[in-house]
């Protein structure tokens, strides 16, 4: 200490302190105290901190929230009709040895009515107007569907029934067509013509058997049905 | 001593002993100025005012007299205050803020005159005298000249002893201080106090001994 004492001369110190006035400016001052007072946190600054994690948080919580509210409305079971459609839809293609699309099954059988002379203009009017009532004669018919070895002419003979069904205006000349289930060879006779019809009512085709009937007892006035008693 | 008086000490004892409550103890032990500093570490924008103003123009005729141009002077000790704003994070009290603080600037002082390798000293400052509404012309005049005499002095001494003289006038440090914030040892600061304060004396005395 004594050595500092004697270093630092008490009269230089002296003169010096009396030199030494100088101040920072005030402009100086103001730029430092601010940059000081910004670089402290403020309270908003801190909560600012946390807003990226809540925020986090939250999202991830409503993510969560949302999958399992769409998950549960997934476990309500659907309409039983679009199943049924499936396996129909099914059954037809495995038959028909085709592609698994409902429009192709369709369009297929309508091509393949088309070509035949008795029932292609009842159906062959458009895809687009027909499909509809195929599918939904296809749809509505699961014992013929599941049924082996005769599904495919009980099918087309549904599919023309349903298709007859859903164009109520059909022309005249398409009804008879329509109504012709017996060929000209069996309607040659009443008894042949009639044995069709008996043939019609085994196979399960009461309306078919009724127009048949109908028309043979048109054609033969004088044919007189037997009586089933006897 | 009382008994609540001795629960204390030992408490405040025992709470100096963890090393996570080590601030405690210097907000209790250590200079104002290193608890100053914590409270603005801790967020007390107040506490630097204070600190600021403490320090801020004994740190700035510092940093004129080394730079000698008061826009180099300005740009400097703005750059030190930022510096201690920024550290105030990872400030600790382990030594004695002015030695902290004036290493700061002497550290700043030497980046730029790095920086600008044509350091040149040339003072253009001008000392402002404040006469004493007593004082004679005569012995006025005699003054103006010792002070003009002792900033020229100042300003023609080397970098080293300069620096060591400002340290020890304006920062109050001692020898070792005065080593600790140079970086050299404690011999070598003391004799460039030594040579600087001798040259001083001999440029105040010139016109006495010559009279």
């Amino acid at each position: 200490m004594t050595t500092e004492t004697n270093n630092s001369d008490t009269r230089v110190s002296e003169a010096y302190r009396a030199l030494a006035t100088e101040t920072t400016p005030p402009e100086l001052d103001d730029t430092i105290l601010k940059m000081a007072a910004s670089n402290v946190p403020t309270r908003y600054a801190r909560v600012r901190g946390w807003l990226r994690p809540v925020a986090w948080a939250a999202t991830i919580g409503l993510s969560l929230a949302f999958i399992l509210e769409i998950s549960r409305y997934q476990d309500i079971p659907v309409a039983p009709a679009p199943v049924i459609e499936k396996v129909e839809v099914r059954a037809i293609s495995h038959d028909a040895a085709v592609t698994s699309t409902d429009e192709d099954i369709v369009s297929r059988k309508l091509n393949k009515h088309a070509d035949a002379p008795a029932a292609g203009k009842a159906l062959a009017p458009s895809a687009d107007s027909a499909m509809p009532a195929a599918m939904e004669s296809a749809v509505q018919m699961p014992d013929v569907a599941t049924d082996g070895a005769g599904v495919l002419p009980e099918t087309e003979e549904t599919v023309r029934l349903r298709a007859s069904e859903a164009r109520p205006a059909a022309s005249p000349a398409e009804k008879k067509e329509q109504a012709e289930h017996c060929d000209a060879a069996a309607r040659a006779t009443a008894e042949s013509w009639y044995s069709c019809v008996e043939g019609l009512k085994e196979d399960g085709l009461a309306d078919a058997a009724r127009q048949e009937l109908d028309a043979l007892l048109n054609e033969f006035p004088d044919f007189r049905e037997p009586d089933p008693d006897r | 001593m009382t008994t609540d008086a001795r629960f204390m000490t030992t408490r405040s004892t025992a709470l100096c002993r963890r090393p996570v409550l080590a601030y405690i103890r210097a907000m209790v032990h250590t200079p104002d100025d290193s608890a100053l500093m914590l409270r603005y570490k801790d967020g007390d924008v107040a506490a630097f005012d204070i600190l600021y103003r403490r320090h801020k123009d004994a740190i700035y005729r510092y940093l004129l007299r080394l730079c000698g141009h008061r826009d180099i002077a300005e740009d400097i000790f703005q750059e030190v205050w930022g510096k201690i704003v920024n550290a105030r994070k990872s400030y600790r009290p382990t030594a004695k803020f002015t030695t902290f603080l004036y290493r700061v600037a002497h550290n700043c002082f030497i980046d730029h005159v790095r920086r600008n390798k044509r350091h040149s000293n040339n003072t253009t400052l001008e000392p402002e005298f404040h006469s004493d509404p007593g004082e004679t012309l005569e012995s006025s005049t005699e003054r103006s000249l010792a002070r003009e005499r002792l900033l020229r002095a100042l300003a023609t001494l080397p970098d080293e002893q300069r620096d060591a003289f400002l340290l020890h006038e304006e920062g109050g440090l001692s020898v070792d201080e005065i080593a600790i914030t140079t970086g050299c040892n404690r011999e070598t600061a003391k004799s460039r106090l030594r040579y600087a304060v001798n040259k001083l004396r001999a440029a105040i005395d010139e016109p006495a001994e010559k009279s």
